[in-house]
């Protein structure tokens, strides 16, 4: 499924499935909305609650809804594709589900638009081009080609030359980067701000505005790591001690150095699931692109961390299957 | 940092990490300066109690080798002697191989030359 091909390639696929396809259905979905739906300065249903129609606004908001979401989100994923630097499965998932969206939307709201005002449904549109987008979605996850890795090591890791019964243990550890880290920093500290405002201001009823503190917390937790491999298995554990992955000795069936491309490949930093590299994808503790190990377990899982000296900590857990 | 640790000879498992660790500050692998693993990294790479590599770095503080500061971890303070020292002590196994003196006895000698 992970098709190799030329990055030439590559970029023009994305630009099919982000600006060409979305600006055809888009062009088309307008010239039926002015061909077939009502005058543009009728007033429209535009909101649907449960019991059906319970807002009315000018027709031509329909075209300008369809024009901006149907094209302006696309256009606006490959704008932000043209600074990635390789093209993995992360970045296709993304293009297939922004398409699929598109689709979605063009399709449900032009058709709903051309009924009316003889008919206001919304549901059975949206549905139809739910099971449409789906299908383009599909069409691009499966037919987009992705870039190769870069030097691609896959060399089966070194001999450690262990004396019979000498056992290995080796440690290391990963820091995001100083921008990330300003950042989180950052927005832990807007986040306290605004909760304290607005606790102030609303009293404890504004309590739920203390979770966003939580969640920066939570997240802060996943920017300095510590990994140790040795006879126990894998453990990489956060440097606030939780969360914690282990990955015991007896379920790891290959242990290797790779590079990976933090954007590219996963989508970004922190704890990350990528699809490809076998049925299950790959799971990643993700803080940087570079050097990381990479395991596979028994069952086919894929965990991947960011660490330096990968090769070693590689050698270990190999030295450690093979006896 | 890797650790090599010698086979289990019926010796405690701090015991063995101890001597790892002073082995491998010996032959220069680890040098001077240079921060041992956190316990609780080095207990979960080796399937061990963190107390236990916590005993075997008290071990290696009483020996000289490292200081154990709060906060800071175990940070390396004694040195290997390199090529030289090494040599010097091939020799000394070899002579007293010859001479039929058996390991704990060639121990006690270097301790109590050391000590005086």
């Amino acid at each position: 499924m992970t098709a190799v091909a030329s990055p030439r390639s590559v970029r023009v696929g994305l630009a099919i499935v982000l600006a060409a396809l979305p600006l055809l259905f888009v062009a088309a979905a307008i010239v039926v909305m002015l061909v077939a739906g009502p005058p543009l300065d009728s007033t429209v249903v535009t909101h649907w609650g449960v019991a059906g129609p319970d807002g009315w606004g000018p027709a031509w908001s329909y075209p300008v809804l369809v024009a901006s979401i149907g094209l302006g989100l696309p256009v606006l994923a490959w704008a932000s594709t043209l600074a990635v630097p390789r093209i993995g499965d992360a970045v296709v998932l993304v293009a297939a589900l922004v398409l699929g969206v598109s689709v979605l939307l063009t399709f449900g709201l032009t058709w709903s638009f051309v009924q009316q005002p003889a008919a206001a449904d919304i549901g059975l549109p949206l549905a139809l081009g739910a099971v449409l987008g789906l299908a383009l979605g599909l069409g691009a996850w499966f037919l987009l080609p992705r870039e190769p890795l870069r030097g691609d090591p896959a060399a089966p890791a070194p001999e450690l030359g262990l004396a019979e019964g000498q056992r290995a243990a080796w440690t290391g550890s990963v820091s995001a980067g100083t921008g990330l880290i300003v950042v989180v920093t950052a927005v832990l500290v807007l986040g306290l701000a605004v909760a304290a405002t607005t606790l102030a201001a609303v009293g404890w009823a504004a309590w739920p505005s203390l979770l966003v503190v939580v969640l920066v917390l939570l997240l802060a937790t996943t920017l300095r790591w510590r990994v140790a491999a040795g006879p126990s298995g894998l453990v990489v554990r956060s440097a606030a001690g939780w969360p914690v992955f282990r990955i015991p000795a007896a379920a790891i069936v290959q242990a290797r150095a790779v590079r990976v491309e933090a954007f590219g490949e996963f989508g970004g930093w922190g704890l990350r699931w990528a699809p490809g590299h076998g049925r299950r994808g790959r799971f990643g503790v993700i803080v940087r692109s570079g050097e990381a190990l990479e395991v596979t377990r028994r069952d086919g899982r894929v965990f991947v961390v960011t660490v330096a000296d990968a090769e070693t900590a590689a050698a270990v857990l190999e030295a450690q299957r093979r006896g | 940092m890797l650790i090599t640790i010698d086979p289990n000879g019926g010796a405690p498992a701090y015991d063995r990490i101890a001597e790892a660790v002073a082995a491998q500050i010996a032959d220069g692998t680890i040098s001077r300066g240079e921060r041992l693993p956190a316990a609780r990294d080095l207990a979960d790479a080796l399937g061990l109690n963190v107390h236990t590599v916590l005993h075997a770095y008290q071990r290696l503080r009483d020996e000289g080798l490292v200081e154990l500061r709060r906060g800071r971890g175990a940070i390396v303070v004694g040195t290997g002697g390199g090529e030289p020292l090494r040599r010097a002590v091939a020799a000394a196994v070899a002579e007293a191989r010859a001479a039929g003196v058996a390991l704990p006895a060639l121990i006690a000698l270097v301790r109590k030359e050391h000590q005086s």
